[in-house]
């Protein structure tokens, strides 16, 4: 494992226990998070994007069990830490940033106490805990923060809410910065505004961020690395240029093309069908039943993950020498064309 | 506004909603002083964010609100007066309305054939004739006959929404208000439902008033374009014109804010952020709807309009 | 795994051609639905009968129903036919008997000996055993063992399961009796609640606003009525009976159902289907019927199984008090009051009816739990 690795995940699998069965929410996912990038993890609902670095932190609903895999951060396989332990490095070593900002924040507690909460378990004195409170939220972009620390959750806007939530997760100093779904819940102006604090303080504390979202839009602003996973896996790992311009996974395809952007005028090309059910996940290519270039061997046998370039991974049979050639859609490439030329406008 | 085939003529339409008594009456105005129209068969986008009146605007239409102010036609004819039975039943065999949630918009005590046939059966169709054309309607939304005796849960997100679009499209309405239709469905499934609006929309010859904030799908979609902020449209053009020439400085930083899945531009992009106090200044002039060039029509006073003039040249 | 495509791994090169033809697949449709169409309330019931709890709770229910509905005219007693030789017979079953248990035998104390010998005071054979024999002053007393159904006089063959009562009266007969009664005011208490409270809730709920701000306050002033005053006024006016405790059980019983009713009303008439069916024009009868009101219905069935426990114990603590319905009419209520009375002498005469009221709470409430958790809709489709 080079040094510049902070987290390495590794053929983790997690597990539900539901009404119906077990539910293979993750199904063999490993990744690599590198010191000071950006790595998106961008699925549909259900594609066990949320569920894999729930794990990681450790904040797994109790009827979900990690079947194998394991976590390594700074050396220690956090699979096998307890709950005191977790509860340490979710202080200090990896802030946590949600969906929902209301939820996760108390509601009967000044925003300010909540954000020292933090500082004083770390072992601040209460004084030095408010001056450094007042400054998290001077760099999170908080008007007039001296009036707003002593008020409650419910007298701030959604966006101001999350760059509280954000505050809080800076309390602690942390290398790794998870975001699941931070924006999904706020307006797009203010999605923008949060995705450039999001990227200010990254630069500005070398952090490493996990951004967990489904909006490629957003994907494209944040990512330096791209993970797309799908029915439990991943299915296609590069850097953003790699998965945006030279998509090799015909999920990956379906997914850039089916959202029209500003410039389309045909017809969408819609992926049929809806995700496989999890309790008994289709054998082979969980996409292949939706797949219009699917092979015979998609329905048998799950494909490896191919080496397209040192960074550009996609686990499709499309890749085997023996398959037949199929190139990405038409109305992609021509997409990508387009996009490439705004790239050289811009 | 141009006296064109307009199928809607909203008219200085206002909707406000109190809560509380005495002091701690509050009135918020949802909707404040909206005037647009549709054409026949076109598609007309109303984007905003959240609490910017657009769903309100729809919904007051349709009238499942009581308009505070101003007047609607549908057809000629005044849709915002008193309700009558006679009102009520020449606004639901006109106008039909697609929700968002596709788990909250069915009624999970229904069966399928019941949910769409109920609009049939309530205009006193027969039972054996409201089979065929919920059979009909089915196959129409790409679904099959076996589903019609399932109930909701059994289906998924997608296809819940196209049973939703399926009754509304059962009655054979004019017009449809479709309010954020696609936005509650994952990214896989939203491409099925636009391509089937889009779909039934030239078989039918529909006029869509559609709701939405994701603009990326309102452009592709609409023809023309309102844009709403805190209750007032802003900004009215056509979709082209709305996204190469915006002038509003809301609908400005609104577009610059839609994130383009396109890493090179992206990254480089410049928001523009929109502060009223400090974009406008209306202690002078007052701002009203105006005519910048044909078919664009900007909020603005009259010094704003001949800087707009001036910007376009 | 990560392969690189110019080194395959043996395995992978092996791989037959053909397996890499294009798929013929139909991609293009929805997948078929494989199992059957399943309603909400055969979903329901489904659920509730894979509940091992809730099925006991109803096969007890039922039983006691059946029970209550057979046994009083099998026993060959009548419920008020009154024995004063026969009065507060200890309990005897056939069968049981011959084990020693339930025989019909009874522990009597400080008789003076001579008189055991008395064949009029104890019929021959009646005496099954001298327990203990002591002096009291001059005379020798002692403890006997009698076999209480000769003892009085009660015909060979003929058994009361549970006893008598003061008045000679069966108490299985009564019982049972009282147990029909009993359930038939809980049932008509909460029959006519969960009516006046259905209506009236959901016009709260559904025009919401003046109405409703009247009809809550109105409840209100209802609901703030001491409900012991309230009964002792109705006995009054009425007289004790079946109609007047139904009637003291309606006048406050209501307001919980109208309250839950106008809250699921308040939940759903905003949500989209509901919308929905509003611009499909459709009329208020309907929304109220076909689209609000189902939905409340797993929430009313619920709360009615909770109230039903409830109503036979408000009855039965009316008859505790000394209002209850009029003798000799029997409720369970009735019972347990008469036999607290002779507690410490004659425990069989409150053990039994104490049981079956037990039975009767503790089945209702865990039937109402079960129910709750059939129909909860958040759980639709599990299993």
């Amino acid at each position: 494992m080079d040094n510049d690795v902070i987290l390495s995940v590794r053929d983790l699998r997690v597990s539900f226990r539901a009404y119906g069965g077990i539910v293979q929410a993750v199904r063999g996912v490993s990744f690599d998070l590198h010191r000071g990038e950006t790595l998106a993890i961008v699925g549909e609902s259900g594609s066990g994007k949320s569920v894999s670095t729930k794990a990681v932190m450790g904040i797994l609903p109790p009827n979900a069990f990690i079947e194998e895999g394991s976590i390594l951060y700074a050396g220690e396989d956090l699979t096998k830490a307890d709950e005191s332990r977790m509860h340490e490095i979710r202080g200090h070593r990896i802030g946590l940033v949600f969906q929902d900002p209301l939820s996760a924040l108390n509601p009967i507690m000044k925003v300010g106490k909540q954000i020292m909460e933090v500082l004083v378990r770390r072992g601040m004195n209460k004084k030095d805990a408010r001056s450094r409170a007042l400054e998290l939220m001077r760099d999170v972009g908080i008007p007039e923060p001296e009036r707003r620390i002593e008020q409650y959750p419910f007298q701030f806007s959604g966006g101001m809410r999350q760059r509280i939530v954000i505050a809080i997760a800076l309390a602690g100093d942390p290398e790794i910065l998870i975001c699941d779904e931070p924006t999904t819940a706020l307006d797009v102006t203010v999605q923008a505004k949060i995705l450039e604090l999001i990227n200010t303080i990254k630069e500005q504390r070398n952090l490493s961020v996990i951004f967990i979202t489904h909006d490629l839009g957003v994907v494209a602003q944040m990512a330096d690395r791209i993970a797309v996973m799908y029915a439990g896996k991943i299915v296609e790992t590069g850097t953003a240029e790699e998965i945006f311009f030279e998509p090799a996974h015909p999920y990956t395809w379906a997914l850039l093309s089916s959202m029209p952007d500003l410039e389309t005028r045909e017809r969408l090309t819609a992926i049929p069908g809806a995700p496989p059910n999890m309790i008994a996940p289709p054998a082979g290519d969980a996409f292949a039943a939706r797949n219009r270039y699917a092979l015979a061997i998609d329905f048998k046998r799950e494909p490896p993950l191919f080496r397209l370039s040192e960074t550009h991974l996609a686990a499709t049979w499309l890749l085997h020498p023996s398959a037949p050639k199929v190139e990405m859609p038409r109305e992609l490439k021509e997409r990508i064309r387009r996009m490439k030329e705004a790239g050289s406008r811009a | 506004m141009p006296e064109q085939d307009n199928i809607l003529e909203v008219s200085h339409l206002c909707q406000t909603f109190t809560s509380g008594h005495g002091s701690n009456r509050i009135v918020v105005k949802a909707v404040d002083d909206v005037s647009f129209s549709v054409r026949r068969a076109e598609t007309f986008g109303l984007v905003g964010e959240s609490g910017c009146g657009k769903t309100t605007t729809g919904r007051t239409i349709i009238r499942l609100y009581d308009p505070t102010s101003g007047t609607v036609r549908f057809g000629g004819r005044v849709i915002s007066g008193k309700m009558t039975r006679e009102l009520s039943s020449y606004l639901s065999s006109n106008i039909a309305m697609i929700f968002q949630d596709p788990i909250e918009s069915l009624n999970p005590r229904m069966t399928i054939e019941e949910i769409i046939g109920e609009g049939l059966l309530l205009r006193g169709v027969s039972r054996a004739r409201v089979h065929e054309a919920v059979v009909e309607m089915l196959h129409k939304v790409g679904l099959t006959e076996e589903h019609a005796t399932r109930y909701p849960h059994e289906f998924s997100g997608g296809q819940r929404q196209r049973i939703g679009i399926a009754r509304a499209m059962i009655i054979k309405p004019k017009m449809i208000i479709a309010d954020e239709p696609v936005s509650a469905l994952d990214v896989s499934i939203q491409a099925q439902v636009i391509n089937l609006l889009n779909d039934l929309k030239e078989e039918m010859g529909l006029t869509i008033l559609f709701i939405a904030h994701n603009l990326s799908v309102v452009k592709y979609f609409s023809d023309r374009i309102g844009v709403m902020y805190y209750g007032k449209l802003v900004e009215v053009a056509e979709s082209d014109d709305l996204y190469a020439k915006p002038l509003h400085p809301y609908t400005r930083a609104l577009l610059s804010a839609i994130p383009q899945p396109n890493p090179l531009t992206e990254r480089k992009r410049q928001r523009i952020d929109y502060v009223p106090e400090r974009d406008h200044d209306y202690s002078r002039e007052k701002p009203e709807m105006r005519e910048v060039e044909p078919e664009h029509f900007v909020y603005c006073s009259e010094s704003e309009l001949r800087a707009y003039e001036k910007q376009l040249g | 795994m990560i392969v690189e495509r110019d080194r395959l791994p043996e395995e992978l090169q092996s791989i037959p051609a053909e397996e890499f033809r294009r798929s013929e697949r139909d991609w293009q449709t929805d997948e078929r639905f494989t199992t059957e169409p399943i309603g909400f309330y055969k979903d329901a019931l489904r659920r509730l009968f894979s509940n091992k709890v809730s099925v006991v709770s109803l096969a007890a229910i039922v039983i006691i129903i059946v029970l209550a509905l057979i046994v009083p005219n099998v026993t060959g007693y009548g419920y008020t036919e009154q024995n004063v030789k026969q009065k507060n017979l200890p309990s005897k079953v056939p069968g049981l008997c011959r084990l020693g248990i339930l025989d019909g035998t009874r522990v009597l104390t400080n008789i003076k000996k001579t008189s055991i010998s008395d064949p009029k005071r104890y019929p021959e054979g009646c005496v099954l055993e001298v327990i203990r024999e002591y002096k009291a002053g001059k005379q020798t007393v002692v403890d006997v063992k009698v076999d209480y159904y000769k003892y009085c006089g009660v015909p060979e063959g003929e058994y009361h399961w549970m006893g008598t009562d003061y008045l000679g009266r069966d108490i299985l007969t009564r019982l049972f009796k009282g147990t029909r009664i009993s359930l038939m005011i809980a049932f008509l208490s909460v029959v006519t609640n969960l009516i006046i409270g259905v209506v009236y809730g959901s016009v709260a709920g559904y025009y919401g606003g003046r109405v409703d701000l009247f009809l809550t306050h109105l409840a209100e002033v209802l609901d703030g009525l001491p409900y012991i005053v309230v009964t002792i006024l109705f006995m009054l006016w009425l007289g004790s009976g079946m109609l007047s405790i139904v009637l003291a059980l309606t006048v406050t019983g209501w307001i919980g159902t109208a309250r839950l009713t106008r809250a699921q009303f308040y939940r759903y008439k905003g949500r989209e289907y509901v919308l929905a069916a509003r611009t499909l024009g459709v009329p208020d009868k309907k929304l109220i019927f076909r689209h609000i009101l189902p939905n409340t219905v797993g929430p009313l069935i619920t709360r009615a199984m909770i109230a039903v426990p409830g109503a036979i114990f408000s009855e039965s603590f009316l008859a505790y008090i000394g209002l209850g319905i009029k003798p000799p009419e029997p409720s369970i209520g009735i019972l347990l009051s008469e036999g607290q009375k002779v507690l410490l002498q004659y425990p069989n005469q409150t053990f039994f009816p104490a049981v079956l009221i037990s039975v009767l709470m503790i089945a209702f409430n865990m039937l109402s739990n079960g129910l709750r958790d059939a129909m909860d809709p958040s759980r639709r489709g599990e299993d």
